[in-house]
């Protein structure tokens, strides 16, 4: 059996559609590990055509099934990455670089983000599209949150953090405006959750707000305004997403 | 009972135009014998309408509309009754307002009359600041056949009415627009999409500024003109939807379906 030096790790739930162009992306890493997580559909198939290294379960909260997936992993590196993601030859190569030589415990992977086939540059933030993401890193130093919506991270300490990687991962976060949409509506429900759970759900005034304060973060400081259209519907959602959780939190009860 | 119905003048047909509507339909159906006739079309379904509606009617109609505008012109002209009776399946018409139905047929001070509505999301009556498509105050419910035409916008199509309009009824009829609010942003999705479609076909999509200027004015029409804030935040909720209305329909238009061949 080879060394192993890199793991690949993906978490998914339901990506059929998605999963075997992510994962035809991967051959550069020495072992890929896929967590299914609820899966229903033929994703637990399609993962196994490309790794014996499947963990079927089903998770509650984000931050425990990707500590899982991390914690499957036999390399002495790892690359995290969505089923929405994908990597170039370059990226990979560059990555299969970097670990032979760098001094630092975890890397930044820059990301491309796109609206159906439209690359978006500006504009992302406040939890839709991601600028940047710690994707490579020593096993052992990254550690998710427990929270539903985007887990905080955290890092052991002295674990040094190294230069961004050159290449871009790809990431295509939405189909249409009607993915964009629904997404707003899956996070802002998951994030009442979290909301009730904490027992402080915030108040209306404040979230009301944050409308303006994050559209305009989204819109004018990271220039939103750029991308037309698509700069303004993402600013727009980035700063409607606060008030709909509060109002899901306080109107709903959990079903 | 075999064969058809002989309705004299005066009787009722009762319409209901469905969609895939296994949820609601048996509910609304059940508070509807109070019509000589009920008339059910049934659009593309593919779940358990059908069978439901044979429980309470031989009065089916199948088919496929592109439109809603023409499906429910097809539904009237099915209706063999001299007044027309429509409804929603997710409306209930409560026994008070049967009573008032057929009291005003036998009066008829007019030709077509509106009927309240009362909006309901969840459990909860919301009774301020509805408008801009989402629920509705009233509609032109009862009508003798002929006088009521839809017209041919993929979203929330226009009227044309003739004849005399009577007095409104009393009795609200009682409309369950949404579950919650994941249902109601699923809802300004499914508007919007229409409306894009719409706008492409007329080629007047608009211009950018104009649909971000009418999220305020909309906003401000529903929230505080309709005193949507006595509602909580379901009216922040149902402002925000009627708000955004136009530039969704307005990006979806540009952005997606205008670039298409």
């Amino acid at each position: 059996m080879k060394d192993i030096t890199l793991s690949a790790v993906i978490s998914v739930h339901n990506e059929e559609a998605q999963l075997a162009d992510c994962l035809d992306g991967l051959s550069f890493a020495d072992e890929i590990v896929v967590l299914l997580d609820k899966c229903t559909d033929a994703s637990g198939d399609i993962a196994r055509k490309f790794t014996d290294h499947v963990i079927d379960g089903a998770w509650a909260v984000e931050g425990d099934r990707r500590n899982a997936g991390i914690e499957a992993c036999r390399g002495q590196w790892i690359f995290e990455i969505d089923a929405d993601e994908r990597v170039a030859e370059e990226l990979g190569r560059e990555i299969r670089t970097l670990i032979e030589t760098t001094a630092f415990d975890w890397h930044e992977i820059l990301v491309d983000n796109y609206i159906g086939e439209r690359l978006v540059r500006w504009g992302w933030g406040a939890s839709f599209g991601k600028a940047a993401y710690p994707g490579l890193f020593k096993k052992g130093v990254k550690t998710w949150g427990n929270a539903r919506v985007h887990p905080p991270l955290a890092w052991a300490t002295g674990a040094k953090k190294g230069p961004k990687l050159e290449h871009r991962i790809r990431h295509f976060v939405d189909r249409d405006i009607s993915d964009m949409i629904r997404r707003l509506d899956n996070y802002s429900t998951a994030r009442a959750r979290d909301l009730r759970e904490s027992g402080d759900i915030g108040g209306m005034t404040n979230n009301v707000r944050r409308i303006f304060s994050r559209f305009f973060k989204c819109y004018v400081m990271r220039k939103g305004y750029r991308e037309g259209g698509y700069g303004f519907l993402i600013a727009l959602f980035a700063g409607l997403y606060p008030v709909l959780s509060y109002l899901k939190a306080k109107l709903e009860v959990d079903s | 009972m075999t064969g058809a119905i002989e309705l004299e003048g005066g009787k009722l047909s009762a319409l209901i135009v469905v969609h895939n509507e296994e949820a609601q339909l048996a509910d609304c159906l059940e508070c509807l014998s109070f019509a000589d006739e009920i008339v059910v079309l049934l659009d593309k379904c593919t779940d358990a309408s059908k069978a439901i509606a044979l429980r309470y009617t031989e009065r089916l109609i199948e088919g496929s509309w592109d439109r809603d505008g023409d499906r429910r012109n097809a539904g009237i002209a099915a209706c063999r009754g001299d007044w027309i009776f429509e409804i929603d399946a997710d409306e209930r018409a409560p026994d008070a307002l049967a009573d008032e139905i057929g009291k005003t047929i036998e009066t008829a001070k007019g030709d077509i009359f509106n009927i309240p509505v009362e909006n309901y999301v969840g459990g909860k009556l919301v009774r301020y600041g509805w408008g801009g498509l989402f629920g509705k105050n009233g509609y032109p419910g009862l009508f003798r056949k002929g006088v009521k035409v839809w017209g041919q916008e993929r979203a929330h199509p226009d009227l044309h009415v003739t004849g005399r309009q009577g007095p409104d009824l009393q009795t609200p009829i009682s409309h369950f627009v949404d579950e919650n609010i994941s249902d109601m942003l699923m809802r300004l999705d499914r508007y919007t999409s229409n409306r894009a479609r719409d706008l492409v076909e007329k080629q007047e999509i608009g211009s950018f500024p104009n649909m971000v200027r009418k999220i305020f004015s909309r906003f401000w029409k529903c929230y505080v003109g309709r005193r949507g804030y006595r509602e909580n935040g379901y009216g922040f909720v149902i402002a925000l939807c009627a708000a955004l209305y136009p530039v969704l329909s307005h990006l979806k238009a540009d952005l997606e379906l205008r670039k298409k061949p």
